[in-house]
C-alpha cells in the first residue's frame, strides 16, 4: 500500500511539473502605479480599474494610485507629481491633455509613462519618442482603430438598405478619436461639411451630425422621427435605449454605436425584441499589456518594454465587432471573465514579465500585445 | 381684487406661453418644419417642462429669501439612485419609484438645512459642502453604477405625459396653497421682503429655512425621476459635476417671477419652464448644436434680466413716445 501511495505521489508531482505554467514561483517587488483617469464614474474606466485593481494588482504584488477625474493638464501634473511623492515608479495615462509635456515630468522624477487605450497624432508620437522614460501608446489608432469601427458600423446597417442616419458624433472638436469616428461615419453616408464628405452617399436620404456629449431630450425626439439608424460614436445604450423604446420605436430606429462590453450592453443584446444591433467594443482585459510593460520597466526590465534600438513601441488594438446576440454573448463572456479567464490573463502577461519568467523577451510582449482581437484572445483562453 | 385685474393676470400668465408657441410655430413653419409633429416631441416637451419646473420650484423656495442651494442637483441624482435601486430591488412599480426617491430627497434636503441652521455659515459654503459629500455618496451606493432601468419598462410610466403632468399638477397645487394659504407661505413671503423686520415682528427664520430645504428636497427628486425613465439610467457624478443642472432653471425662474406678479409666483415658474421647453423642442428641429442653444439662452436670460432692471425707464420711455406720437 506505502509503495502504491509512493507511486501515486511521485506521478503526481512528475504531472504538476508537466502542467505547471512556465511562469516562477517568485517573490514579488513591491511596485507603486499611478494610473490617470479622466473619469471615474464611467462605465469603461470602472471596467479597466476593477481588471486592474481587483484582478492584475493582487497577481503582480502592485500598489495603485487612481486619479481623481482629470480634466486638464495642471490636474495631469498635480497628479504626477503625488505619485512621484508617494514613490510610483511608472504612470499608466488614460488621459490626454499634454503628453509631451507630462512624459517630460514623468522622466524628471524617474518614472515611466505608458498611454493606454487610446491613440496619439504622429507628430505627438514623434516628439514623445525621444523620452527613454515614455514606453508607448496602445490603442485603435485613428485609421484602422477608430475610423474603420465607425466605418464598419455604419456599412453594416447601409448595407441593410436603411437610408436615414442620424450620427452622435461625441466631442469632435476637442478630441481626434470622436472626430476620427465622425469621419469613418461620414465615408460611408455622407452629408458631412465638417469631415469634407457635403454631399449624401448614394442610397442615403438623410444624415445629421450632431456633436457634444450631452444631448436634450428634444433632439432625441427629433432624431427618432428623422432616423431610421442612430449611428452613436459614444455610449449607445446609455443614451439611445430608452429613448428609443419608450417612443415605442423599437425595431423601427437601428441602434449601432462603438463602446464597450460592459453589463448594460449584454441586458440590451439579450433583450427582446434586441435594443442594439453593432458594437464596436473594447474588452476590460485590452489594457493588460499595457500594464505588463510598465510593470517590465518599473522592475528593471525596460528592455522588454523597449524596442531593440530603445525606441517606444504604437501598438495598434482595435475593436471587437459584435453584430448578434450570440456573437455578443461569446465575446461578453471572454471580455468579463465569465468563464474564469480574461481575454488577457495574469498568467498570459507574467509569460512576458522578466520578474515571473527570466526568458522573456521583447518580442514575445510585442507578439502578446497584438494578439489583441478576438480570435486570438479566444485561443489563448482556451489552451 | 377687481375683474380687470384678473383679467390681466390670467392674460400675462397664459400670454407669455401662447406668444411664445405662437411665434416658435411661426418660426418653424416659415422653414417647413413643424413644432409639435409628433407624439415623441410632446413627450420630450412634457420631459423637459416637469424637469425645469421641478428644479425651478426648489431652487426659487431657498432662493426668494436669500439662499442659493447648490447641492439641489446632487439632491436630485442621489434621491432617485437610492429611491430607485430600493424600489427596482423591492420589484415595485413607477409610484413606488417616486415615493422612495421623494422621501429620500426630502430627508437629504432636510440634512442640508440642519447643517446650515447648525452651523450658521453662508448658504453657499454649506451647499457646496454638502454638494461635494452627496456626489461621493453617488459614487460609494450600487458599486457606483448609479441606477438602470434600461429593459424594465414598468417605469416608462413616469414619462408617460398623463403620469408627468399629474404628479407636476399636485406639485404645483400643494405649492400654491402651501405659499398662499398657510403660515409657513406667510412668512417665507414675509421673510423675503425683509428679513430684519419679519424677525423682529417674530418669525422663525430657522424653522422657516428647514421648511424650505425640506420642500426642495422632495420637489426635485421628482426631476431626477423624469430623468430616469426618459434616459434609462442616472450615473453617479463627482467634481461638483451636478451643479451644472441648476443653471438650466434660471430663465423660468426670472421668468416666473415676472409672471408671478400678474399671478402666482409658482404657476408663473411652469409657464416659464413651458416657454423654455418650447425653445429647446424649437432648436431641434433646426438641430441647434448645444453650445449654439447655450449662447441663446445666456443672450434672452440677460436680455430679459435687462428688461427687469431697467422695467420702470423702458415703461415710461414707451409711455412717452406713444404719447408724442
Amino acid at each position: 500500500m506505502k509503495k502504491l501511495v509512493s507511486v501515486f505521489l511521485l506521478l503526481a508531482m512528475m504531472l504538476t511539473a508537466i502542467v505547471a505554467p512556465a511562469v516562477a514561483d517568485v517573490q514579488k517587488p513591491n511596485v507603486k502605479l499611478g494610473v490617470a483617469v479622466y473619469n471615474l464614474t464611467d462605465a469603461e474606466v470602472m471596467a479597466f480599474r476593477a481588471y486592474y485593481e481587483d484582478y492584475l494588482a493582487p497577481e503582480f504584488g502592485v500598489t495603485l494610485i487612481y486619479s481623481e477625474a482629470i480634466e486638464d493638464h495642471e490636474q495631469e501634473i498635480s497628479f504626477i507629481e503625488n505619485c512621484a511623492a508617494q514613490g510610483a515608479k511608472g504612470i499608466i495615462s488614460f488621459v490626454s491633455y499634454g503628453n509631451v509635456d507630462t512624459a517630460k515630468k514623468c522622466k524628471d522624477y524617474g518614472m515611466y509613462y505608458i498611454i493606454a487605450a487610446t491613440a496619439i497624432s504622429d507628430e505627438e508620437f514623434a516628439a514623445l519618442a525621444p523620452n527613454e522614460y515614455f514606453l508607448g501608446t496602445m490603442g485603435p489608432n485613428a485609421i484602422e482603430g477608430e475610423q474603420a469601427a465607425a466605418q464598419a458600423m455604419a456599412e453594416f446597417f447601409k448595407g441593410q438598405g436603411y437610408t436615414r442616419f442620424f450620427v452622435a458624433a461625441g466631442d469632435d472638436l476637442a478630441f481626434d478619436m470622436f472626430a476620427n469616428r465622425r469621419l469613418g461615419c461620414a465615408k460611408v453616408v455622407g452629408g458631412d461639411n465638417v469631415t469634407g464628405y457635403p454631399e449624401l452617399a448614394e442610397g442615403v436620404e438623410f444624415a445629421n451630425y450632431y456633436r457634444g456629449f450631452s444631448i436634450d431630450a428634444s433632439v432625441k425626439s427629433q432624431a427618432l422621427s428623422d432616423a431610421e439608424v442612430i449611428l452613436a460614436t459614444f455610449g449607445g445604450v446609455e443614451n439611445w435605449a430608452a429613448p428609443i423604446e419608450m417612443a415605442g420605436m423599437t425595431g423601427k430606429v437601428h441602434l449601432g454605436t462603438i463602446a464597450s462590453f460592459g453589463d448594460m450592453y449584454y441586458t440590451a443584446f439579450n433583450a427582446e425584441p434586441a435594443q442594439i444591433e453593432f458594437l464596436a467594443g473594447k474588452y476590460s482585459s485590452v489594457i493588460g499589456p499595457a500594464f505588463a510593460a510598465i510593470y517590465n520597466a518599473a522592475t528593471g526590465y525596460v528592455e522588454l518594454a523597449r524596442g531593440p534600438q530603445n525606441e517606444a513601441f504604437r501598438i495598434n488594438q482595435g475593436y471587437w465587432f459584435a453584430t448578434s446576440k450570440d456573437e455578443f454573448n461569446e465575446m461578453y463572456n471572454l471580455a468579463n471573465n465569465v468563464g474564469g479567464v480574461y481575454a488577457y490573463a495574469a498568467e498570459d502577461l507574467k509569460q512576458v514579465c522578466g520578474v515571473f519568467n527570466s526568458e522573456a523577451t521583447y518580442e514575445d510582449f510585442m507578439a502578446l500585445a497584438n494578439a489583441w482581437d478576438y480570435e486570438s484572445c479566444k485561443a489563448r483562453a482556451e489552451d | 381684487m377687481n375683474m380687470k385685474k384678473i383679467c390681466k393676470g390670467i392674460a400675462v400668465t397664459v400670454g407669455v406661453p401662447l406668444l411664445a408657441f405662437l411665434l416658435l410655430s411661426l418660426l418653424c413653419q416659415a422653414n417647413g418644419k413643424e413644432l409639435f409633429r409628433s407624439p415623441i416631441d410632446f413627450r420630450a416637451f412634457v420631459k423637459n417642462t416637469v424637469v425645469t419646473s421641478c428644479l425651478a420650484w426648489a431652487i426659487s423656495f431657498n432662493l426668494m429669501t436669500g439662499r442659493f442651494d447648490f447641492s439641489l442637483g446632487a439632491v436630485s441624482i442621489l434621491s432617485v439612485i437610492i429611491g430607485g435601486n430600493l424600489a427596482i430591488k423591492m420589484g415595485l412599480g413607477p409610484v413606488e419609484l417616486v415615493l422612495f426617491s421623494a422621501v429620500v430627497g426630502g430627508v437629504l434636503s432636510l440634512i442640508s438645512g440642519i447643517v446650515y441652521i447648525i452651523f450658521n455659515l453662508s448658504p453657499i459654503i454649506v451647499t457646496l459642502g454638502i454638494t461635494l459629500i452627496y456626489e461621493s455618496l453617488t459614487y460609494s451606493i450600487n458599486k457606483a453604477k448609479g441606477v438602470n432601468i434600461i429593459g424594465l419598462s414598468v417605469y416608462s410610466k413616469i414619462t408617460d405625459p398623463a403620469f408627468a403632468f399629474t404628479v407636476c399638477g399636485i406639485i404645483l397645487v400643494v405649492l400654491v396653497i402651501l405659499f398662499n394659504y398657510t403660515k409657513f407661505g406667510y412668512n417665507a413671503r414675509a421673510l423675503a421682503h425683509g428679513q430684519a423686520v419679519s424677525v423682529h415682528s417674530g418669525i422663525h427664520e430657522k424653522k422657516n429655512a428647514i421648511g424650505c430645504f425640506l420642500l426642495s428636497g422632495i420637489v426635485v427628486s421628482f426631476a431626477g425621476c423624469m430623468n430616469l425613465a426618459f434616459d434609462g439610467k442616472i450615473n453617479s457624478t463627482l467634481g461638483l459635476g451636478t451643479m451644472s443642472v441648476i443653471f438650466s432653471a434660471f430663465l423660468p425662474i426670472f421668468l416666473g417671477d415676472f409672471i408671478g406678479r400678474y399671478s402666482e409666483r409658482n404657476i408663473g415658474i411652469l409657464m416659464g419652464s413651458i416657454v423654455t421647453s418650447l425653445l429647446s423642442l424649437t432648436y431641434s428641429k433646426f438641430y441647434l448644436q448645444l453650445s449654439t442653444q447655450e449662447i441663446i439662452n445666456a443672450v434672452a436670460l440677460l436680455l430679459f434680466l435687462v428688461y427687469i432692471s431697467n422695467e420702470k425707464k423702458i415703461l415710461s420711455w414707451l409711455n412717452r413716445s406713444r404719447k408724442a406720437s
